[in-house]
């Protein structure tokens, strides 16, 4: 019976043999090379790719945050306080609105319309616009408080009071004169710089009187080899030292990797210019 | 009794060899590794991207801040927003697809600002809020006439400490109840003078405004002449009537009259509008030209008043307000001011005392205060009288809607 016949031959086939074998193992040998190769490959390019993107991701990153800083600045106003090629000090703008309300007896103002973030440090100053002066006054921050249970807790819009400010601030100084509609600004003194920590060139910031940096991006190439170099032009484009003078800033950053490759980091730049809008 | 697929399965159990288990372990590697680099490549590119498009929302807004300043809307439509009120110019298209939208916030009495956001064309569609701080610099202004309280080329004088120049701005008794004063409070500086050391205060009078007092040294005599496309001829050629003669002396008691339909008789040179809310001659605001000394005394007057000049000597005019006369408005033109006795004049006060009329003037100076004299900016009378006599297109150089001069700009977090 044919199906006997079958049933009787060995359920596992006969060994290799050597020939077979020694095929075998070649053969996977060659594949296994080919795919190692192929992975440390594979693995050599996404360590490269990575290190770019973390070079290109600094460059985004500090001109994106150096553009935002000069774009609204005003020059003949003050806001540059001193300007080097590797570093630049700054009036920062924090926050933006507009006096709604005041309170009778102390120097507390409803601020309507805010955006961005207010501090009340020692760093911290606002500045009103007065219509009268046609000009822009300083003034301290001192305290801010929720205008709820506050000196004014509804904006003076002529409305009944039914509009609350964002939030009330209390400052210090000369406030003769500031009245309901009065534009209002908060401003931090931040110098901005490259700075050497931990053997690497990074972006910093120095907030109103501080020693030292903070870090905001980085690394950087050392400044000798151009990893932050700004230039000022005047109205004319030409280069000025004159920070009253200043109308549009060239930005050179230059960044590297965090990580090296074989001892070397990647690198990217960006080289672009701002033009000073406030 | 064996299957077809129990033998199939106990064929693959005989096999031996781990050349497949590696092959896919390969492939998992490489397809992992695919996967990977294809991800990170994916998540570049969306990183670019949004920041490009996020850049180009940036220029949206900004293309659409200027295009809304360019368009600004008459001055008809900005002027009804109220305080803390905005107006919503709507969403716009740029050529490249980029939308934004615009609304002007009124803030202030002359304050605006022209807020913008944009949308990116793009997917990831980055948003933008940029604002502009526009000040409106009155056009219904005559000249630089109502930038302070009083604004003088000349000597200025408190002769007590009961004399008064105040910038604070103020509204006129009974005006505010009456309805007729609407556009907010808005304090100016007290006193710009072209030289601050010709300010005489005698015995402490009180100058204050925001600030006090303000020295302006581009005053010259082409400040008292600017009225942007008009000329002094202009302004003159507006008056309704002139009171006393060059070199003369005259004293006039103003006060409010009506023919006998009982309507407000402009043809009395001594009605020069009133006070009362009730009366028919309370929008009455009359332009005087006054030649020569004239003493406006005891009662009431509003409007404009002018001080004329003579070309040929070069000698201008003198306005008393005295002995408790009240006038609410402005007094601008060349000679002297004097407000004494307990007079008040609300509104401002503009005087070129380079043609200072020793003969008439002296020993008043360009604007003398005396006797309990006051002068009080009020910006509802300076509007109210401008607007009444009809001088709207006799502001200076440049006046209207404008950016502020620094800071305008602001691109905001949210």
């Amino acid at each position: 019976m044919r199906s006997g016949a079958l049933d009787q031959r060995p359920l596992r086939t006969s060994g290799f043999t050597f020939i077979e074998l020694s095929i075998y193992v070649v053969l996977s040998a060659l594949v296994m090379t080919v795919v190692v190769q192929f992975m440390i490959n594979q693995s050599q390019a996404y360590t490269q790719e990575v290190q770019i993107m973390d070079a290109r991701e600094t460059v985004r990153s500090a001109a994106a945050l150096m553009t935002w800083e000069f774009r609204g600045l005003s020059s003949a106003a003050g806001d540059l306080y001193t300007i080097k090629s590797d570093t630049v000090a700054l009036r920062s703008s924090m926050a933006t609105g507009i006096i709604c309300a005041k309170a009778d007896t102390i120097a507390h103002y409803g601020v309507s319309g805010r955006t961005g973030q207010i501090f009340t440090t020692a760093n911290d100053s606002a500045m009103v616009y007065l219509p009268g002066l046609e000009d822009w006054v300083e003034l301290d921050v001192t305290d801010q408080f929720d205008p709820i249970g506050s000196t004014v807790p509804y904006c003076d819009w002529g409305d009944g009071a039914t509009t609350r400010p964002d939030l009330v601030v209390e400052m210090a100084g000369d406030t003769t004169g500031i009245q309901v509609g009065t534009p209002w600004t908060a401003f931090r003194r931040v110098e901005f710089g490259i700075y050497q920590d931990g053997g690497r060139w990074w972006l910093g910031r120095k907030v109103g009187n501080a020693g030292s940096y903070e870090k905001l991006t980085g690394p950087l190439v050392s400044p000798s080899d151009g990893g932050f170099v700004l230039t000022y032009l005047d109205d004319t484009g030409t280069a000025t030292a004159d920070p009253t003078a200043v109308e549009q800033v060239q930005i050179e950053i230059r960044s590297e990797s965090t990580g090296m490759d074989r001892g070397q980091a990647r690198q990217d730049s960006i080289q672009f210019t701002v033009w000073l809008r406030g | 009794m064996s299957t077809l697929i129990d033998r199939v399965r106990a064929h693959w159990e005989a096999r031996d060899g781990f050349a497949m288990p590696v092959v896919l372990l390969a492939l998992a590697v490489m397809t992992s590794v695919a996967v990977a680099a294809l991800t990170t490549a994916t998540d570049e590119q969306k990183s670019a991207r949004a920041v490009r498009e996020g850049g180009r929302a940036f220029y949206t807004a900004e293309a659409g801040l200027w295009e809304s300043w360019a368009n600004w809307p008459a001055d008809s439509v900005v002027s009804d927003i109220a305080q803390g009120e905005s107006l919503d110019l709507g969403w716009k298209t740029l050529d490249n697809g980029g939308e934004y939208r615009g609304e002007i916030f009124r803030w202030g009495p002359s304050t605006f600002g022209l807020m913008v956001e944009s949308r990116g064309a793009g997917p990831l569609g980055g948003q933008q809020w940029l604002s502009l701080l526009v000040n409106y610099e009155a056009s219904v202004g005559i000249g630089r006439c109502c930038e302070a309280a009083a604004l003088v080329d000349g000597e200025v004088m408190f002769e007590a400490d009961d004399d008064f120049i105040l910038g604070q701005d103020a509204y006129p008794a009974g005006w505010e109840a009456a309805g007729v004063c609407t556009n907010g409070l808005e304090d100016k500086p007290g006193l710009i003078m072209k030289d601050s050391t010709q300010l005489i205060n005698e015995d402490d009078g009180v100058l204050s405004g925001v600030p006090a007092l303000v020295e302006d040294t581009t005053i010259s005599e082409a400040t008292f002449n600017d009225f942007g496309d008009k000329t002094w001829a202009d302004l003159k050629a507006q008056a309704n009537f002139s009171v006393g003669e060059m070199n003369g002396g005259e004293s006039v008691y103003p006060q409010a009259s009506v023919n006998g339909s009982g309507e407000c008789q402009t043809s009395d040179q001594e009605n020069w509008g009133s006070n009362d809310p009730n009366h028919p001659c309370f929008d009455y605001f009359p332009i005087i030209l006054i030649r020569g000394d004239v003493n406006a005394r005891d009662y009431y007057g509003q409007g404009i008043i002018i001080l004329d000049w003579d070309e040929a000597t070069q000698q201008g005019s003198e306005i008393d307000l005295e002995d408790g006369m009240v006038f609410n408005g402005i007094i601008l033109g060349k000679g002297c001011i004097e407000v004494q006795r307990g007079s008040v004049l609300n509104g401002a006060a503009f005087v070129d005392g380079n043609y200072f009329n020793e003969d008439l003037c002296d020993p008043d100076k360009a604007l003398d205060i005396n006797e309990n004299g006051k002068v009080q900016y009020s910006g509802c009378a300076i509007e109210r009288a401008i607007e009444g006599a009809g001088l709207e297109g006799f502001g200076q150089t440049g006046a209207g809607y404008k950016p502020l001069a620094t800071r305008a700009f602001a691109q905001l977090p949210r």
